[in-house]
């Protein structure tokens, strides 16, 4: 058995307790968006955390433009990953996409999660009136197509600063940066496009792991609706609401959402 | 010439760019009126409403995956183009910087957005030339 995933993709593992808890990062972020996170977490669990291809310290070499350009391709590549670590019965914490990536990947290697938690995903971006409500219309995602665009050094920019940390040196940041730029805005834009204009929907009755929904009571890209869908058309789906604002409640509210995580991965129910 | 803290506080209004401070939730605490100008209501109406609803839902995305998030992690963020929700007109497009500071135990962010009107119809030209032309480019590499 080669261990080729874990290290090209940048695993790490946190924490003193017994449960692995598989962690998912989303769109445009690395492993380092969970580090608030982690001091609050890791008396309890077993945290294996990792960078999706194309994204943060992630080996350019596990980089594949045919499979990564969609979110099934990385799921492909999570489930891979749990077979390398033999996971099974862990837990799968995954934010925004990742969460759909975790979710897609338990459905590519049953029995290795005991639970999902899904802190603000969404199963479809684009709405559908008048029976769904993604928060986004056909002409708001060509827009945010045209401005991702317009901001594509800066993405090149945050995953490399993310990356290194402040432990880089000069040298090292500027090779990061040469190699994240190496990878074609149409790579970021064909993902981009698969996640927002993707629809998932059609999964989630496969879907046979219990799952929790995280969400925080006012998100600007994933509203309620989308999130109650999500909760309600998983099999064993709940809805957990946070009372806090943002997309990223792992960085701007660690400590409630850390209370929610716990909630939600309990040993008694393993 | 001495400027004081009375004139000061005045320049923050008559600023060229608008300005806000934000919770590290992300609500407005205070924004100065070039801001509230653009969105046609008093600043203090502004207080209390998330800081992404300023922009367009596409724009929203962007501010929260990108400026939020580097400003989370890296307590910086630079020019940001963004375009704001003005009620009744086209979306004003800005370049949008911020600061995460440490002020009385928690964390604020400072925003400046700056308006880009001109430069952007430039750079939207030159992206939908390129873009017309990736296809042809496409077709002659197969070639």
């Amino acid at each position: 058995m080669t261990h080729k995933l874990i290290h090209q993709l940048n695993v790490t593992r946190h924490g003193r307790g017994a449960i692995p808890v598989l962690m998912v990062h989303g769109f445009g972020c690395d492993q380092t968006a969970w580090s608030r996170l982690l001091p609050l977490l890791e008396n309890d669990f077993h945290l294996v955390l990792f960078d999706l291809p194309g994204f943060g310290a992630a080996d350019p070499a596990a980089f594949d433009p045919r499979r990564h350009g969609d979110p099934a391709g990385h799921a492909e590549d999570v489930a891979a990953l749990c077979e390398e670590l033999k996971l099974e019965g862990a837990m799968m914490v995954g934010h925004s996409i990742g969460g759909t990536i975790g979710m897609m990947a338990s459905l590519l290697r049953p029995g290795t999660f005991h639970k999902l938690c899904l802190i603000c995903s969404s199963a479809r971006y684009l709405d559908e009136p008048p029976h769904y409500r993604g928060g986004f219309s056909e002409t708001e995602l060509d827009g945010l197509m045209q401005l991702m665009e317009q901001n594509y050094l800066d993405w090149a920019g945050t995953l490399s600063t993310v990356a290194l940390g402040d432990a880089g040196t000069p040298n090292h940041r500027q090779d990061l940066q040469q190699r994240l730029l190496a990878v074609a805005p149409e790579v970021l834009r064909a993902l981009a496009r698969s996640i927002f204009y993707g629809d998932t929907r059609h999964l989630l009755p496969r879907v046979t792991t219990p799952s929790v929904v995280v969400q925080t009571a006012h998100d600007a890209i994933v509203p309620m609706e989308a999130a109650g869908y999500l909760a309600e058309t998983l099999p064993d789906g709940d809805l957990v609401v946070m009372q806090t604002a943002g997309h990223y409640p792992q960085l701007t509210d660690p400590e409630t959402l850390a209370w929610v995580l716990r909630g939600c991965l309990t040993v008694s129910d393993r | 010439m001495s400027i004081g803290p009375v004139e000061l506080a005045d320049f923050w209004d008559l600023s060229p760019s608008g300005h806000a401070v934000v919770d590290d939730h992300g609500i407005i605490l205070a924004a100065n009126r070039t801001l509230a100008n653009w969105m046609a209501r008093p600043p203090a109406a502004m207080v209390g409403s998330p800081a992404s609803e300023l922009f367009k839902p596409a724009a929203r995305v962007l501010y929260l995956a990108l400026l939020a998030y580097r400003l989370a992690v890296g307590s910086r963020a630079e020019e940001i183009h963004l375009e704001l929700d003005i009620p009744d007109a086209s979306p004003l497009p800005v370049l949008c910087s911020g600061r995460r500071i440490r002020y009385q135990g928690a964390h604020l962010i400072l925003l400046t957005l700056q308006e880009f009107s001109r430069k952007h119809a430039l750079e939207k030209e030159l992206l939908e030339a390129s873009q017309s032309r990736e296809p042809l480019l496409g077709q002659r590499d197969k070639r």
